[in-house]
């Protein structure tokens, strides 16, 4: 049989240590208390030598035998060789010890089991940061999609006011069959959104799209035609025309639709996305108009007013995803679900780090810009995690710059900075001089009699502050 | 940039005392949004004892602590004395790694406010609009 190294210098190190360690036997009885459990239990330990410690075991009304119950395993430990408890002894005379978590681990097995227990602060227990940032972003994504099931679209996901107002009006589109007007910044999903309306507001319903910029007022024509012989045909019939990028549509294009929409009244509805703002354009006069085709795009960008007055019953803003800071975790969040969902990937989660660099990222290109990075990631990690690393390199090594360059620039009047800066160089040569003006004067490189007269200029302009005005 | 060309009284500095840079990130990606469109936001990372040692009674600032468990005794000592060097500083706890009990523990300091992720420091914008008017107020 082989033998283990001796047991000596492992014993006098646990008498040494102020831990509180003890030793259960095969047969349930206490074979080891370590000097920590005397100070702990407030008493010689060593009285416990040899009492039951088994749990649910009958024992005697004598406190030494309630004291060494107290320090039994819990019940399940032999199946599943670890187990934590928090335990308060008995006091032996009145006073209670403190509470202490304690862990029991199962060495051996059958009838050589040995249970060994250490009582002390531990904080395994505690989870993980990051994985309780992973927990509490899963149930606020989970609650939101319980309250909106009907109309979870992954870009109004969040909690900020901006998401809040967008679902209100997503929520309003969807219960109500009425034109829509929904205005954006360029890849802000206003697409999926108005597709999603169409499909609640109008299940079943033909829908034609429209790519607004493409069209001119003959394109247009052929585009709705089916619509308009389905709509002269039969007087029950309903079509939407969801428009994309409708005040990018030229003038008489859009004056034609408002004609077929007049035409149709309520049968046939408006979706149409437009930018940011609403511009109202006015008729180009004759001379503006030009039949020859460039490639510089210099159409002008708005709204005719009879559009303006059809889509004016609803209108949606879909802010920036820069506005919705605090929901982009979450909307991240749902688009990898969305794609885990669809069988893309193994990754169920962001760490924090990639989190965060999603967060500094200022999305120019919006929602669509954020669902291609949720893609490439999920392509390009391995495991269950996406990290930093596994983010487009323009995202992960986006750095914020120079708050300087890019904030609104304060009004710096040159003169006075050169004369601030000039001051303080002087300063701070007299100061080194030990006040010695000729000395200061030298290491400037300039005469005595000068640095004297920028020394009288900067008394005189501090002094009367309003002269440089 | 160079701040000895910009005008003192429109300078707002944030000074950051972390470990790494996670907080520094943040405050330069948002904190010019968060002060009013004058004023110019200088971004400083320091240590407490830099923070300590240059902190001076008439200067408007913010001070973003990064606080965890094992230094929170050192970090609540900073903050009172902070407080008594200039009680219109105003002070934001980053409180990612402390537990409930911790970060309660920080309640009976002048702390502003406590923020647990960079994607929190917009939600701040308007007290630090109120706080940067009352300062004007107080210096007026």
């Amino acid at each position: 049989m082989v033998s283990g190294t001796g047991i000596r210098p492992f014993v006098r190190l646990l008498d040494k240590s102020k831990a509180s360690v003890w030793a259960i036997s095969p047969g349930g009885k206490l074979i080891y208390l370590s000097p920590g459990c005397s100070q702990w239990l407030g008493f010689d330990s060593e009285l416990l030598l040899d009492r039951r410690s088994v749990a649910g075991a009958p024992i005697s009304n004598e406190k030494l035998d309630l004291i060494a119950a107290s320090l039994a395993a819990p019940s399940g430990l032999m199946r599943r060789g670890t187990a934590s408890l928090r335990i308060t002894p008995p006091g032996l005379e009145g006073q209670r010890p403190e509470t202490r978590e304690v862990r029991f681990i199962k060495i051996g097995s059958g009838n050589t089991t040995l249970v060994l227990a250490i009582a002390g602060d531990f904080d395994d227990r505690l989870p993980d940061p990051e994985l309780k940032d992973a927990i509490a972003i899963r149930q606020q994504l989970d609650s939101w999609r319980r309250h909106h099931a009907a109309t979870s679209i992954n870009i109004a996901a969040g909690t900020s006011k901006q998401a809040v107002r967008l679902r209100r009006r997503i929520h309003v589109a969807a219960s109500t069959r009425t034109d829509v007007g929904l205005f954006g910044p360029s890849g802000s999903g206003g697409d999926s959104i108005l597709m999603r309306i169409h499909e609640l507001s109008a299940p079943g319903e033909t829908v034609i799209n429209v790519d607004g910029p493409l069209m001119d007022s003959d394109l247009l024509d052929a585009t709705l035609m089916p619509a308009r012989h389905q709509l002269a045909e039969n007087k029950d019939a309903h079509i939407t025309a969801l428009v994309r990028g409708l005040d990018q549509m030229p003038f008489e294009a859009q004056q034609r639709l408002a004609g077929l929409l007049d035409t149709f009244s309520g049968r046939l509805r408006l979706l149409a996305s437009c930018g940011a703002q609403l511009i109202e354009l006015n008729a180009p006069t004759d001379d503006v108009i030009s039949e020859s085709l460039s490639l510089e795009d210099d159409r002008a960008i708005g709204l005719c007013s009879r559009l303006i007055d059809v889509i004016s019953s609803l209108t949606i803003v879909n802010p920036p995803l820069a506005l919705r800071v605090e929901d982009i975790p979450l909307i991240a969040t749902a688009m990898l679900d969305t794609r885990r969902a669809a069988g893309e990937g193994s990754a169920e989660r962001l760490n924090r780090a990639a989190l965060d660099a999603l967060v500094i990222y200022p999305w120019p290109h919006n929602c669509e810009e954020l669902e291609d990075a949720i893609r490439h990631s999920i392509r390009t990690a391995t495991g269950s995690v996406i990290a930093c690393e596994h983010l487009p390199l323009a995202i992960r090594s986006y750095q914020p710059g120079s708050i300087s360059k890019r904030a609104k620039h304060p009004k710096i009047s040159l003169d006075d900075a050169i004369q601030r800066y000039e001051l303080r160089l002087i300063n701070e040569t007299l100061e080194s001089a030990d006040g010695n003006r000729a000395e200061a004067a030298r290491r400037l490189g300039i005469s005595r009699a000068r640095l004297l007269r920028r020394l009288d200029d900067h008394s005189r302009s501090s002094s009367s502050p309003k002269e440089s005005d | 940039m160079n701040w000895s060309l910009v005008d003192p009284g429109v300078i707002r500095p944030w000074l950051i005392c972390e470990t790494g840079s996670r907080w520094l990130t943040a405050v330069r990606r948002f904190g010019q949004d968060m002060i009013p469109a004058e004023l110019v936001a200088r971004v400083e990372s320091a240590s407490q004892d830099e923070i300590l040692t240059n902190l001076t009674l008439a200067e408007p600032l913010i001070i973003l602590w990064e606080i965890r468990g094992d230094s929170l005794a050192a970090h609540c000592n900073a903050l009172v004395r902070s407080t008594a060097i200039n009680p219109q500083a105003l002070q934001i706890i980053a409180c990612h790694h402390l537990t409930y009990r911790e970060q309660s523990c920080l309640t009976s300091f002048p702390v502003a406010a406590m923020v647990q992720h960079p994607e929190e420091l917009p939600r701040l914008t308007r007290m630090i609009h109120l706080h940067f008017a009352r300062w004007t107020q107080f210096i007026d």
